[in-house]
């Protein structure tokens, strides 16, 4: 066990309240038939309501929980309670080896995103067949959108606005048969744009032009750098191998979580963690999906930090992240890294650009900006010392006031994402207190 | 370059099959990207040139520059941070333990703390809300709090300016809430501005904003009051009678006094009681409606007391207890023996309840409250309003070392409805001192000892005490964890008993 987790640093993982209480109920001796440790799993067997015990485990390093407790909540009460058990009274617990642990399952491992490899005898041959197929699939589909989109400037977008969102969608869900997903949500995010108001042409026109940029890049794909050709591949919707990856080599540091944002399509959630390294001052993107009521990874938490090696998606300007390995949960963050001005943001954003140019969110640490409100209460942006100003948007009412809040009209460090036109902050740091937005 | 997008965009809309792009590229960078477009090629060219200007201006936009000058920052605060450990505490409360949301605020303004930035909009916006929690909240808010409360309308109540403004045009319940802030700053102020716009008033603002007199009632509004008895709307004449009957020198309680007077007396050591005649506004007697006037309404009655009863019930709750005791000599205690187990015992026990309260005569409070439960279920339908308010009367200290008291004399009772404690440890909700916890504490034991069953009243009951008792009995609250069975009635309780127990500890603890 690396890291010393205090009482409060293991409530504040419970998902909600309840659990935050029912667990310190649970941290008491007499609840637990068994208990046992060594230096990665803590488990214990807590007789609930159930008529056999339940078997609670939790992987201290990855910090993952296992319990076979009902409860759908992650971590359930069990696993919170026989951790602040264990952080109180460790003398309860007997030193086990890991092979007395194996009647017990293996924890579920929720920091990767199950790329699970047991058994599979790989075929090289049968592998390169695939891919040559979905590469002909796809360079079919491409050629496929190419005529549609000359098609449609030919035709002039006056015309196209007149067309019915199956127009778009039709083309999209081709572009899905022709797995290329990346594209065909490109494709989707138009269909609303011809009557989303003033400028909806130059709107149109831009996201056109970025999807025939795309085709172009696609088309020349073999003439370009390794890394180039990585980015367009990922924009159409191939995915990295991400055992693959995680055997290359990467970059640790001491890693600042400062930012979780979760979104929801469909059943679908996608959860983005954004990190940022102390020593690298380099921005890192964790993605994580769960389906349906599957649980999201729960292990990293905003406002601390972790020691850990990050190996990064290729990428001509890398964002995308895996944790390869976790050291050491270090503590908090005590700093807002980042930019010391609005200008030198910008200017890091154009090189990106330059170097991909289907960044869709940048990520931003300021140091030191002032949020700024209108009369009406709304956020006009934040400003730093030189008064350059980032507009704001996608802030709710709540957050908008809470904002003011920490800032008291002074400035403070904020994190988040710009998208070329808005910024939608994320976290603040102020007084030395980390807060999500 | 503007100009350049600009024409891009118009031969998009119109389509290259009606003009072909002929724009000159500038002399840079962009430009030579695209010089290198092939211009027979009217849809790539336009598209690649649409990719790469977007592109290009994405890159090198310029953020604004903000001219407008800054607001005010916030000055400097007084108060204490509060520590890591406590935000935590606070979040959880926030989050859905509201119940101890004023314990949280009470010990943070004990020990000069105030609520960490981040909780302050959640908290503002509870206090509009809920005015109850204001008193909490209002010493904890810090300078930052203050600055907040100024930037949003919906918490003005934090202010203590009153504009004219919102006296003049805010809702029913701002311009409450503002008579009643100007109360507490100046009540004399506060009746004078409420007078002045008296007249142009609706009959439903005026029941709500005479209402707010009750802070800091005196005798100085009393003719105000007295005048407000011959109101053309009945709401505003009940109000004012009620604030009438809480000033024991008011002309109102004089008049009930007299009443009152002839219909009660003492003979032979005991309390003889004569009913009034029924009270009849629509008859002539100049008397009935006088007492109409005073409030008193045929309408609200007790099947169980009977009509004139209720009256006599009505017209005694008007009158200060201690007048009693004057008349006949008597000290609170020995008029309480004097009709002990008369026919009359229960009315007149709750209507000197009744009057102490208005009158906060503490010494009946004293000795009221023992007998509590005698009086409880009262005729009238307020009998919790009577204890807790009686509570508050005899003030913390009295009230509890009046239940420690009557705790000791009892020791080894069950604690049941029928204990003589119960009424009142059920509406004791101050904290308890640590003797009355043990003691309490010792009585929950003997139930989850015994594994009482189907006892759901008392275990909600039980529940309800931790939060109010001393958290430091904790470590032996904790025995009960040891003496619970495994799978009974009481293991929840004892669970959710101790975690609510330990949570306060450690909030406490960490606050102080």
């Amino acid at each position: 066990m690396s890291a010393i987790w205090t009482h409060k640093q293991i409530i504040a993982l419970a998902p909600d309240t309840t659990s935050a209480l029912n667990a310190q109920a649970l941290a008491v001796r007499s609840k637990w038939l068994s208990l046992g440790y060594n230096e990665q799993v803590i488990w214990g067997e807590c007789q609930g309501s159930g008529s056999n015990p339940y078997r609670t485990q939790i992987d201290i390093t990855e910090l993952a929980f296992n319990c076979t407790c009902p409860s759908r909540k992650q971590p359930c009460k069990h696993a919170i309670g026989l951790f602040l058990l264990f952080a109180d009274q460790k003398d309860a617990f007997t030193e086990k080896t890991l092979q007395q642990l194996t009647s017990l399952d293996t924890p579920k491992h929720k920091s990767d995103n199950k790329t699970e490899s047991t058994n599979k005898v790989v075929d090289t041959a049968a592998q390169a067949k695939r891919a040559q197929m979905r590469y002909n699939k796809v360079t079919a589909g491409m050629q496929d959108l190419e005529l549609w989109l000359r098609d449609l400037v030919r035709q002039g977008l006056a015309v196209a606005q007149g067309q019915p969102y199956s127009f778009w969608d039709n083309a999209a869900a081709r572009l899905v048969d022709a797995q290329a997903p990346g594209v065909a949500r490109l494709l989707r995010e138009m269909a609303s744009i011809p009557h989303s108001g003033i400028g909806w042409e130059e709107r149109l026109l831009t996201q056109l032009g970025r999807v025939y940029l795309l085709i172009s890049g696609f088309k020349r794909l073999q003439t370009l750098p390794a890394e180039m050709q990585a980015d367009i591949r990922t924009q159409i919707g191939w995915t990295q191998n991400q055992e693959e990856l995680l055997t290359s080599s990467g970059v640790r540091d001491r890693w600042l979580i400062l930012a979780q944002r979760v979104t929801e399509e469909d059943k679908l959630r996608s959860q983005i963690y954004w990190l940022w390294g102390e020593q690298s001052q380099q921005a890192a993107l964790i993605l994580n999906f769960a389906y349906g009521s599957q649980p999201l990874d729960t292990s990293l938490i905003p406002g601390t930090s972790i020691d850990a090696e990050l190996v990064f998606f290729e990428s001509a300007y890398p964002l995308r992240s895996l944790v390869k390995i976790l050291h050491d949960a270090a503590g908090r963050v005590d700093i807002m890294p980042g930019y010391s001005s609005i200008r030198d943001m910008m200017q890091a954003y154009a090189k990106a650009l330059a170097r991909n140019p289907w960044i869709e969110q940048f990520p931003v640490a300021l140091q030191a900006v002032i949020p700024v409100f209108n009369d009406d209460g709304s956020c006009r942006g934040v400003r730093d010392a030189d008064g350059y100003m980032l507009s704001t948007s996608g802030l709710s009412s709540q957050q908008i006031w809470q904002l003011l809040a920490l800032s008291g009209g002074h400035a403070v460090g904020i994190f988040g994402e710009w998208n070329g036109d808005r910024f939608l902050p994320l976290s603040v740091y102020a007084n030395g207190i980390f807060v999500s937005l | 370059m503007k100009h350049l997008w600009q024409e891009v965009v118009k031969i998009a809309i119109v389509g290259t099959e009606r003009q072909a792009l002929k724009a000159i590229p500038p002399d840079n960078k962009l430009g030579e990207i695209l010089n290198c477009l092939d211009s027979s090629d009217k849809e790539g060219s336009l598209l690649s040139a649409a990719g790469a200007i977007a592109l290009y201006q994405r890159a090198g936009k310029i953020s604004l520059s903000d001219k407008q000058p800054l607001q005010k920052a916030c000055e400097k605060e007084e108060l204490l941070d509060c520590s890591l450990l406590s935000r935590q505490h606070l979040a959880l409360i926030l989050s859905g333990n509201a119940q101890l949301l004023p314990e949280w605020l009470t010990v943070a303004a004990a020990a000069k703390k105030r609520v960490p930035s981040e909780y302050l909009p959640q908290l503002l916006t509870l206090g509009q809300k809920q005015s109850h929690l204001r008193t909490f909240i209002l010493p904890v808010l810090g300078k930052r709090g203050l600055w907040l409360a100024k930037q949003n309308p919906d918490w003005n109540y934090v202010s203590s300016e009153i504009t004219d403004k919102a006296w003049q045009s805010g809702s029913k319940e701002v311009r409450r809430s503002l008579l009643q802030r100007l109360r507490e700053q100046d009540a004399h102020i506060a009746r004078e501005k409420l007078q002045k716009t008296w007249k142009k008033e609706s009959g439903e603002e005026r029941a709500s904003l005479l209402a707010g007199l009750e802070i800091n009632l005196s005798m100085n509004d009393e003719p105000f009051l007295e005048a407000a008895l011959d109101d053309k709307r009945k709401q505003v004449r009940d109000v004012a009678a009620k604030l009438l009957s809480k000033l024991p020198e008011s002309r109102l309680c004089q008049r009930m006094i007299e009443r009152v007077r002839p219909l009660i007396t003492f003979n032979h050591n005991s309390v003889q009681v004569t009913l009034p005649s029924t009270c009849d506004g629509s008859a002539a007697a100049k008397g009935d409606r006088q007492m109409i006037r005073d409030g008193i309404d045929q309408s609200r009655y007790s099947s169980a007391l009977g009509e004139k009863a209720s009256l006599l019930l009505q017209m005694l709750c008007c009158v200060p207890p201690s007048l009693w005791c004057n008349n006949w000599g008597k000290t609170p205690k020995q008029l309480l023996q004097v009709v002990n187990g008369s026919e009359w015992e229960k009315m007149l026990l709750e209507a000197w309840a009744t009057a102490a309260l208005k009158s906060q005569d503490s010494l009946f409070a004293e000795v009221l409250l023992p007998d509590a439960s005698k009086f409880y279920h009262t005729f009238l339908g307020n009998g919790e309003e009577l204890v807790v308010g009686l509570l508050k009367v005899l003030g913390q200290d009295k009230a509890d070392a009046l239940i420690l008291q009557i705790l000791l004399q009892n020791q080894g009772k069950l604690l049941s409805v029928n204990h003589p404690a119960y009424t009142l440890l059920k509406h004791y909700q101050t904290p308890w001192s640590e003797k009355v916890s043990q003691l309490v504490l010792s009585s929950i034991r003997q139930y989850v000892e015994v594994d009482k069953q189907w006892q759901w009243g008392m275990r909600s009951l039980f529940q309800s005490f931790a939060l109010y008792m001393e958290p430091s009995v904790v470590e032996a609250a904790a025995e009960l964890s040891g003496v619970v069975e495994e799978g009974s009635f009481w293991q929840d309780f004892v669970n959710e008993f101790l975690a609510t127990l330990l949570f306060r500890f450690e909030m406490i603890q960490e606050l102080r």
